[in-house]
């Protein structure tokens, strides 16, 4: 057995479908979410090919609604969302503590099945004619108007929810009751930090969300008064309960994407993580202060002035932290020993576009401006540099470095940092350009729009188009190098962590021989070789 | 955004030109179709736009026919066979209402008056007036609503 790695240690595919190693159950949901991210890609591809002609010339209005709406409840609740935890984290979550699995190996593969019972309801509810609410199912529109199949979808939504605050339970209790002798709090990785974070929110913030979905439901199927005011119920009352969620949520889809850069910042610039409490505790502290902002959301939705006023605070108070983690990666680089590998660049890429994202979301949140630019493309753009430029390039950055560790193959370096280049570039040909339209005045979930505003959609699509081949390439080099890639050695970035302290890939239980921790983490120097966390 | 309740917003159009007017929350099927344009004027150009238009006078005389046509005028006009509250001078100022309580008589309560009439009664007055929720179109809604206003400065001439 000892020579057997966890793919190899059984070939049948029942043993993957009823499988409790983390790592396989890891492979199975990067399966789930590829599809999906391809799926929700697909319809974004159609919307910015539809917006390059300003008359509405390709699809009508009700298949551009479904195709805004499919594209954001796909991407938000079965990609960014489960992404970097269910896939990297699954994986790399008992390596780095030198655990042989998660604390609940049945619950995390109970949480698999769910996330693809929930997807599945999604799609069908998709393919059998759609959504047209848009991703946020604002009332009173998907409770009384709408013409989509809302319940199925919400349920999809409903069911997939679960499986979010299963992985966050294990992850908590993981990360408390699994880390390896030596490893103290101060000595876990920062991804564990930011993972320990996210899983807290995904345990606290996600019922609501169910219980939000839940009342949409019977007031849409038994016509009970919750949210309608004809009924007696409050309309505001929708999107305090849908926001004090998808707020948190936010936070939920970033956090992870940061941890991913602090390790990567770290190996790539053979440095500490400059202010490693710092870093750690922001994480924390932008969970918490995430549960405090969502009124920015309804600064026009008429919430009282006062309301506004708190959450425009809070909203600014926010950024801070996030701050400190920018302003942290940059101090790690100075002085550092940088190396331009795929997983640097798309680290180094996160850092721009995250603080370009994160700086236009102060414009929002500031009170005047915000009534301004509400429901146009700024928003738009905004949320895209932080999801898109942010969360998605760092699941890219993580994916490409533990790449070698999670399939033992090497994949091509130099087609690797051109797909990390071509997505920088067409992100921001597709995004930069949307600034300006809603600086301009141009509405969101738009597809018949004002003939100025027509050139700097043609941008806008030309570098989506860019921006999909990016998207597309590391299937082949990545599918590739699963064939036909060099074996990869077990540290091939000369890495610290405990994951790089056991075979590429990992045998089934992971490590060997037990693990003693006896240092902290990114102890690296630039004249000597790195020392492992368990060395 | 809240069922209920108008939002007014002055714009003061620093050059002339074509504004566009978006519906800004997502509505439904057709919510990209849901717009139309303010156009900015040289206060000449406007006077002579003005005067072309084929149902000259302003928004307050509109709603002064449509008073007439609808009947209003038979219970709030002079000499009218039911006892129904005064418009003249009412805008703006305070009205006890039946239940003890008072409130202003805003745009938001002139609009309310005429469509849901039973929900807010004039202290002294029976609820008679029948709801003119399906009878008036928006447009003549804001113009029944500006020509009550263009009588806030008249006294009740009963």
């Amino acid at each position: 057995m000892s020579d057997k790695n966890y793919i190899t240690v059984d070939y049948h595919l029942r043993s993957w479908f009823t499988t409790h190693d983390h790592k396989r159950i890891a492979i199975l949901y990067f399966a789930g979410i590829t599809l999906f991210f391809f799926i929700g890609g697909a319809a974004a591809t159609m919307m910015r090919f539809e917006l390059v002609h300003p008359n509405g010339y390709f699809v009508t209005s009700d298949v551009y609604n479904r195709l805004f709406t499919m594209h954001g409840v796909i991407m938000v609740w079965f990609f960014l969302i489960p992404s970097i935890p269910t896939t990297l984290g699954n994986f790399v979550v008992p390596l780095m503590i030198g655990a042989r699995d998660l604390a609940f190996p049945r619950l995390n593969l109970t949480s698999w099945y769910l996330f693809m019972i929930g997807g599945a309801l999604t799609l069908y509810a998709v393919f059998i004619g759609g959504i047209d609410t848009g991703w946020t199912f604002y009332t009173p529109f998907s409770t009384l108007y709408s013409n989509g199949y809302v319940v199925i979808a919400v349920a999809g939504v409903f069911v997939a929810g679960f499986s979010s605050i299963l992985t966050g339970l294990n992850f908590i209790v993981t990360i408390h009751r699994l880390r390896a002798p030596g490893l103290t709090w101060y000595r876990l990785p920062l991804f564990l930090w930011s993972l320990y974070a996210t899983s807290v929110i995904l345990v606290l913030a996600t019922p609501v969300l169910a219980m939000t979905l839940f009342l949409l439901a019977i007031e849409r199927i038994f016509g009970v008064g919750i949210f309608d005011p004809s009924l007696g119920g409050d309309p505001l009352l929708y999107q305090h309960l849908f926001w004090f969620y998808s707020h948190p949520a936010v936070y939920i889809m970033i956090l992870p994407g940061m941890g991913v850069v602090s390790e990567l910042i770290a190996v790539f610039s053979r440095k500490a993580v400059f202010g490693y409490k710092f870093v750690a505790w922001s994480s924390m502290a932008i969970g918490f202060v995430g549960f405090l902002v969502w009124g920015h959301h309804m600064f026009v939705s008429g919430q009282s002035v006062f309301a506004s006023l708190v959450f425009s605070f809070m909203s600014f108070i926010v950024a801070v932290p996030s701050a400190i983690k920018v302003f942290n990666w940059t101090a790690t680089l100075h002085k550092g020993w940088v190396s331009f590998d795929a997983p640097m660049l798309y680290a180094l890429a996160f850092i721009g576009l995250f603080t370009i994202g994160g700086l236009t979301g102060l414009f929002l949140a500031c009170l005047a401006y915000d009534v301004y630019v509400t429901d146009t493309y700024f928003v738009v753009a905004h949320f895209h540099y932080i999801m898109v430029g942010g969360m998605v390039t760092a699941y890219f950055g993580g994916l490409h470095y533990w790449w070698p560790k999670i399939t033992g193959r090497l994949y091509h370096e130099i087609w690797a940092r051109a797909a990390a280049i071509l997505i920088f570039c067409g992100f921001n040909l597709t995004f930069f350009p949307q600034f300006i339209l809603g600086a301009l005045g141009m509405p969101r979930r738009y597809h018949v729009y004002p003939p100025e505003f027509q050139v700097w959609n043609v941008f806008s699509s030309a570098g989506a188009s860019i921006l999909a081949l990016g998207y597309l390439l590391p299937i082949f080099y990545l599918g590739w190098s699963l064939f036909f890639g060099r074996k990869a050695p077990n540290n091939p970035w000369q890495a610290t962590g405990l994951e790089w302290q056991t075979t590429s890939p990992p045998p089934p239980h992971n490590f060997e021989e037990p693990v003693v921790v006896t240092r902290a983490p990114y102890d690296y120097t630039l004249d000597a070789e790195a020392q492992p966390q368990n060395a | 955004m809240v069922p209920g309740r108008y939002q007014e917003l002055t714009i003061e159009a620093l050059r002339v030109g074509t504004y566009h007017l978006f519906c800004a929350e997502f509505c439904g099927t057709d919510h990209a179709r849901m717009g139309g344009q303010i156009i900015a004027l040289e206060s000449r150009d406007y006077a002579d736009w003005l005067a072309r238009q084929p149902n000259a006078g302003d928004l307050a005389s509109q709603g002064a026919a449509l008073f007439r046509a609808l009947g209003c005028s038979g219970c709030h006009g002079i000499g009218g066979s039911v006892r129904a509250p005064p418009l003249e001078g009412l805008y703006g100022k305070p009205v006890p209402l039946s239940d003890g309580s008072t409130v202003t008589a805003d745009d938001r309560y002139l609009r309310d008056s005429i469509l849901q009439p039973d929900r807010q009664i004039v202290a002294g007055y029976e609820p008679k007036m029948p709801s003119f929720a399906d009878r008036v179109s928006e447009d003549e809604l804001f113009a029944l609503i500006a020509y009550i206003k263009s009588l806030a400065n008249r006294e009740s001439l009963r």
